[in-house]
């Protein structure tokens, strides 16, 4: 546990910023807010100006809400370029940022503040109070990960409060249930998650799904939370995807193509679903897709460190969750095979079975 | 140093988390992004260093579980905990105060016969922990990756 930051200094800093995000909604003529029901929370998004918008909302349109009202969480977002703001000074230093972007001596139960690479991006969340600020520099830079599973680390640290565990897992099915594919990038969840799109299986994740425990029955609920789906161009080749579902078609070598579901399959998209199974799929290269008993222990291992290693804040009551979600259903190995109606059709009995 | 059963450890959490899952135990090291799967009987050894403290009472413990010898469960014991050891899971701990009381695993008898712990690692995952490489701030502080 390293030391927090002084309370003075701490709520300077953070008073600082919070007046600097009001300045940009002043100079923005006013923030636009944008409302989601994300997890049957809603989550307040208020935007100083336009520039940041496409980036952070494209992957949430599914769940965007009209009704006014409270928030559960509400998160101030400017960028400096276009309000022609300037946070205050960080005080800390450059050896402060740490993995997942944790900023050391401001990562507690009060305040978390996280740093993202790349996108140069501050977030920053009080979960008691239901608060968050997102600010960047520049609106210009946010790579497609970003766009597809925007503001993941401070609504990660904002679930985890609320008792939620943001999950790396697809998620497929239908209100009735669904059933989780667990495993590293390049598993093949996104393949699996594409190669259903043409068929009844419905979508409720592709890279990202919040699980919520449900204390009653022993169940666990799957939350949808961002409508983007990543695929690399070949697979979307072999899975007849066309190019006019993808939003970024000028990329950097290695990127991933982003697709928003919501946009070209509407009808697909699930809010929510019980847990029915767990597979974690395997790339055969066979043309048979198979589905094959697991062990809970081979899903956890699938679905734990994928999750863990790579979100702030992770520890013991995150594997408490995850264990809890596998001990829950029955696990399985997906051989996904070449041929695409295969991994459709196991995903079906996979419910089928469930529900009988 | 003292004998390996006369030695003491405690799991090192954190960074060290683990869950067991259907008998057999799921551990991470949040720090170095290792994983581990642990079979059964290595996981109640596990447990109940983590219960006892010392290393002969932990096998006492675990002999106990499944019915057999204690020279059976002491040697293959003493192999696992060196592993612990190395890859940091468990770390040497006082002898005062380390020690539970009555069994671990809450007294719940394994199902499966008793066969040598077996520890798998995988590393696939420690990219997501690298630290970005050292970086420069602009004039107001905020860092840029170099």
């Amino acid at each position: 546990m390293t030391t927090s930051a002084p309370p003075v200094e701490r709520g300077a800093f953070i008073d600082a910023l919070r007046r600097t995000a009001e300045a940009a909604g002043e100079a923005a003529g006013g923030f636009d807010e944008r409302r989601f029901r994300i997890a049957g929370r809603v989550v307040a998004l208020r935007f100083a100006g336009p520039a940041l918008v496409p980036a952070l909302t494209a992957a949430l349109e599914h769940a965007r809400i009209d009704e006014p009202g409270g928030a559960d969480l509400t998160v101030r977002i400017w960028d400096s370029e276009s309000t022609g703001t300037t946070p205050p000074s960080p005080p800390w230093g450059a050896d402060d940022y740490r993995e997942h972007g944790v900023i050391r001596g401001w990562f507690d139960e009060d305040v978390q503040i996280t740093w993202q690479w790349i996108t140069n991006a501050l977030s920053v969340l009080e979960p008691k109070l239901g608060e968050g600020m997102h600010w960047t520099a520049s609106a210009q830079v946010y790579p497609y990960f970003d766009r597809a599973a925007p503001l993941r680390k401070l609504l990660h640290l904002w679930f985890a409060h609320e008792g939620l565990q943001l999950t790396h897992a697809a998620a497929l099915g239908d209100a009735g249930g669904c059933v989780l594919l667990a495993g590293n990038a390049g598993a093949g969840k996104s393949s699996a998650a594409l190669a259903c799109l043409g068929s009844d299986v419905g979508h409720l994740a592709d890279d990202y799904c919040v699980l919520e425990r449900d204390g009653g029955s022993g169940g666990t609920t799957v939350h949808s939370l961002y409508s983007s789906a990543k695929a690399n161009p070949d697979t979307m080749q072999r899975l007849g995807l066309p190019a006019e579902l993808i939003d970024n078609p000028v990329r950097e070598p290695g990127d991933k193509a982003v697709m928003f579901l919501n946009r070209h399959y509407p009808g697909k998209l699930v809010d929510r679903a019980p847990l029915r199974a767990i597979a974690v799929p395997v790339v055969t290269g066979e043309r048979e897709t198979r589905l094959i008993p697991a062990s809970p222990a081979a899903a956890m291992a699938a679905l734990a460190p994928s999750t863990m290693l790579q979100l702030p804040g992770t520890g013991g009551r995150t594997l408490q969750a995850l264990a809890a979600a596998v001990r829950s259903v029955p696990c399985f190995r997906l051989e996904a095979g070449t041929d695409p109606a295969g991994v459709p059709a196991a995903i079906a009995e996979l419910l089928g079975a469930s529900a009988g | 140093m003292a004998e390996p059963q006369d030695r003491h450890y405690r799991l090192n959490s954190p960074p060290v988390v683990l869950e067991t899952v259907d008998e057999e135990t799921i551990i991470v090291n949040l720090d170095t992004g290792s994983y581990y799967d642990l079979n059964h009987s290595g996981g109640r050894m596990l447990e109940a260093l983590a219960h006892h403290g010392r290393v002969g009472a932990a096998v006492e413990a675990v002999a106990a579980d499944y019915g057999i010898d204690r020279a059976e469960v002491a040697g293959p014991a003493e192999a696992l905990v060196e592993r612990l050891v190395e890859e940091g899971i468990v770390v040497a701990a006082d002898s005062a105060g380390e020690n539970g009381d009555g069994p671990a695993n809450g007294g719940t008898p394994p199902s499966r016969a008793y066969e040598a712990p077996a520890l798998s690692k995988y590393t696939d995952m420690q990219e997501l922990l690298l630290l970005d490489p050292v970086h420069e701030v602009d004039g107001a502080g905020w860092p840029n990756k170099v």
